[in-house]
């Protein structure tokens, strides 16, 4: 359906996007002043992304962990579902670094004025307080008021009871969950298609009012990203390749066809079987593994999501000039780790995981304009890092559970390439 | 239903409430990371309530065939709703009497919380207050009450809708059946985390009130056995008078069942047992045994109700609340509309507190310290639902003429 889209279309969404920013920047500069009608339209298309993002959370999760066999996935289940935790949980840290240190954010003060309610969010909870603040104690109270960690604690719960329940045979409730999603989705889909609209009507009263300083801070901030993005799969892959007695540059060369294919792409679903012919043929990891990590990566590991969300949230606190306390730290690496959870396979992907977020922050959710023009470049970022990931946990894993095939890996045996298998066969 | 897990699971949580009772005693003063522990715990259990009481209620009254029950299935109802607003008021009576909170007084530690039905509130607001103007927002809101009356309604209408549409609707039903599957699973889930639970919350009650709060609770065990007892006396003279049956005939007729309710703490599990010795050692007949004990299992839970008024307002009598008649009123309407989504898990009379305990404006943790004393608990529940159906069978029997005395003649030679 999605190509079909694009043939009608002469340019890709994220490409109109990324011109509706253009637009609205050139607009911004031409007419500078206060556009309520815009700024009415902006909040618009945010509302409509916003309304149904309690549900496409709990039902993308939902349908996640209810989807996955637990009673079968046993031991080694467990050991991919802590790899996935940690490296996104690490992946959200790294972000935090990277954007405290070089502050993508500092230099331009939005008008602090904005920041009142924000402040009032960010009161001091201790560290327990924080962990006691993810449990919902009432279900459909936490939806609606949106609060989204508790949403996902109990989605997470109600996603593992229903695949034990589910382990008899397909159930009626899953497939209706399946069907909810998919409807859910499309509405995303729906209001996704007026977001140049939208973006253009955000950029422009941003612009008008704040003038064109709050565009330096986005060149500076995609910087951080990708900065930080390469050096966390650096250190990853150094230390894989120290853990698999191999060198780095096996595994780059590994990943590398699969991270063309991130980078071109934006998602990692069409990613997925290149991902997995690489890892099992390139990389040595044995075949009832990919069978079974990779694909749970598509929706449960996407640390690339958890960093982008986490330095996002970073630089629009820093262009409000508001300091998190550790604490809030805390709560924001985790939220953004159980977050990325519910990485929807929808386009503007990126957009979307911000309307999650960053309320949920205290911070204005208007900000998050200024980054859904530079979508396509996020997007490339997150895909990169959440397909390798998916690949380097295989590898992590892979030695507890039947071994690397050091054959393939070091390149002393060539794998026919299984996705080219089929064509010469015919 | 009933898992062979289960009777260890409460062993589990009775070690574990020594254990924590040792450990606070021990140590002399609460800890942050259990308490916190413990009310993760307690949260964890909350959050699917209402979806659970909401599910429960509507699958036990979607279920029902009204064209089969017709006034059969009327009489029982009423029967069931009013013996069961009885049981509550009977508890909230020999608490009032035993006193089994009133010899310490705890402080309030959240004294934010109102208590829902304030003492200024005339009997018409405390009625009007069980009807919701958005169902939606009473169940974010966590209104149970609310909730109930609505859920009982779409039951009845889902009922009703499967019957004029010959099976439309089933699948509905079918999907909340799932729904209320799975639901039960993540009650289940986590009540495996109640041993730990159950040891943080009572480590740090005791850990920071000392051992005077167990007194109350041999109190409270004391109260609710004697009411459990005084009530069931109640029953049976009742049954007696009406139905013109011996005395030692009915107690000979109710002895195994009462003993199966007891030795399984689940009405669920005595089913059998209660259907075949009401038919045959009672003379219930069958077509009246056969709607009115099944629907009892989900409908008629006095056993529950009392459990849930007793424990009310002993926690209240903790914390030195006193109560006024509208207060009164509502915990008995709360206590009978609860007892309707008695779910058949381990650990129900927890999960029935932490329904009920939060309405009356209380503060949860204070059920910890029941939570030790579950399978006490679970037996006194157990036996008054169980043979409260049965009674209620007899008295819809008497009516309809269905009533064998023939049975009785024999019984004093078996």
């Amino acid at each position: 359906m999605s190509q079909a889209q694009s043939r009608k279309l002469p340019v890709s969404m994220t490409t109109l996007i990324m011109l509706s920013m253009v637009a609205g920047v050139i607009f911004g500069l031409v007419f500078p002043g206060d556009w309520p009608f815009l700024k009415m339209l902006g909040q618009v298309f945010l509302r409509l992304v916003q309304m149904s993002i309690i549900l496409l959370v709990a039902g993308q999760i939902i349908e996640a962990i209810g989807g996955l066999p637990l009673r079968e996935l046993g031991k080694i289940g467990a050991k991919v579902l802590v790899g996935f935790l940690v490296t996104s949980t690490i992946a959200g840290i790294w972000g935090v670094t990277w954007s405290s240190l070089l502050k993508p954010g500092s230099g331009v003060d939005i008008a602090s004025i904005d920041a009142g309610d924000a402040v009032t969010e960010a009161g001091t909870l201790s560290v327990l307080d924080t962990i006691l603040s993810f449990f919902p104690n009432n279900a459909i109270g936490a939806m609606a008021n949106g609060n989204i960690m508790q949403v996902i604690i109990f989605a997470l719960a109600f996603g593992m009871a229903l695949s034990l329940v589910n382990s008899d045979g397909d159930l009626m409730l899953m497939q209706f969950i399946r069907e909810f999603n998919k409807v859910i989705m499309q509405i995303v889909k729906l209001v996704m298609k007026t977001a140049p609209i939208g973006v253009f009507s955000l950029i422009a009263s941003s612009i008008g009012h704040y003038g064109v300083d709050v565009i330096i801070p986005l060149a500076k901030y995609l910087g951080v990203f990708f900065l930080s993005t390469f050096t966390f799969l650096g250190v990853f892959i150094v230390i894989i390749a120290m853990f698999s007695r191999t060198s780095p540059m096996r595994i780059v060369y590994g990943l590398s066809r699969m991270a063309t294919m991130a980078v071109a792409t934006g998602s990692s679903a069409i990613t997925l079987p290149t991902a997995m012919a690489d890892t099992e043929s390139r990389l040595g990891v044995p075949k009832k593994l990919t069978q079974i990590i990779m694909p749970l990566g598509v929706t449960l590991n996407s640390p690339g999501a958890a960093m982008h969300m986490v330095i996002t949230l970073m630089t629009i606190s820093q262009l409000y000039g508001i300091d998190f306390s550790f604490d809030r730290l805390v709560f924001m690496v985790v939220l953004c780790t159980f977050a990325s959870v519910a990485n929807a396979v929808a386009p503007g992907a990126g957009i979307v995981s911000m309307t999650i977020v960053v309320p949920q922050m205290g911070l204005p959710l208007e900000s998050v304009a200024l980054f859904a023009g530079v979508e396509i470049f996020i997007g490339m970022l997150r895909t990169i890092n959440n397909v390798s990931s998916d690949a380097l946990v295989a590898m992590l894993i892979a030695p507890s559970e039947g071994g690397i095939d050091h054959d393939i890996l070091s390149g002393a045996k060539v794998m026919p390439d299984p996705l080219q298998e089929s064509a010469p066969a015919a | 239903m009933k898992s062979p897990g289960n009777q260890k699971m409460t062993l589990y949580i009775m070690a574990s409430m020594v254990l924590g009772v040792v450990f606070g005693l021990a140590v002399g003063r609460s800890f942050d990371v259990l308490d916190v522990a413990g009310q993760i715990f307690l949260r964890l259990i909350q959050m699917s309530i209402i979806l659970l009481v909401m599910g429960q209620i509507i699958e036990a009254i979607g279920g029902i065939k009204p064209a089969e029950s017709g006034k059969i299935g009327l009489k029982t109802v009423v029967i069931f709703l009013v013996s069961t607003l009885l049981a509550a008021a009977f508890g909230l009576f020999i608490t009032a009497l035993v006193q089994p909170g009133a010899s310490i007084n705890l402080e309030r530690i959240d004294q934010s919380t109102e208590i829902t039905a304030g003492p200024d509130q005339s009997v018409y607001d405390t009625i009007l207050s069980f009807f919701t103007s958005n169902v939606i927002n009473s169940m974010a809101n966590g209104v149970i009450v609310q909730v109930i009356i609505f859920a009982i309604l779409f039951g009845f209408s889902l009922s009703l809708v499967i019957q004029n549409t010959n099976g439309e609707g089933t699948y509905l039903l079918d999907l909340i059946r799932e729904f209320n599957k799975t639901i039960m699973t993540v009650v289940k889930l986590i009540m495996r985390l109640a041993p730990i639970g159950v040891f943080a919350l009572v480590s740090s009650s005791i850990g920071s009130y000392g051992v005077d709060m167990i007194l109350p609770l041999a109190k409270y065990l004391g109260a609710f056995a004697l009411a459990t007892v005084l009530f069931l006396a109640i029953w049976v003279t009742v049954v007696c008078l009406y139905t013109r049956v011996p005395l030692r005939g009915l107690l000979n007729g109710m002895s195994r069942m009462s003993m199966m309710a007891l030795a399984t703490t689940s009405s669920a599990v005595t089913l059998p047992t209660e259907m075949e010795d009401a038919e045959a050692r009672l003379g219930i007949g069958k077509e009246i045994s056969k709607i009115v004990l099944p629907l009892g299992v989900s409908l008629n839970s006095n056993g529950a109700a009392m459990h849930m008024a007793i424990t009310i307002y002993t926690i209240a009598q903790l914390y030195g609340i006193t109560y006024g008649f509208n207060d009164y009123l509502y915990i008995v309407v709360l206590a009978t509309f609860a007892s309707l989504a008695n779910a058949v898990v381990p650990g129900a009379g927890l999960v029935s507190l932490s329904i009920v305990v939060p309405q009356m404006g209380l503060p949860l943790e204070s059920i910890a310290i029941f939570a030790g004393v579950e399978w006490f608990v679970g037996m006194l529940r157990t036996i008054t639902n169980v043979d409260s159906d049965t009674f209620a069978a007899m008295l819809v029997a008497k009516s309809e003429g269905k009533l064998d005395m023939s049975v009785y003649e024999r019984a004093p030679a078996s």
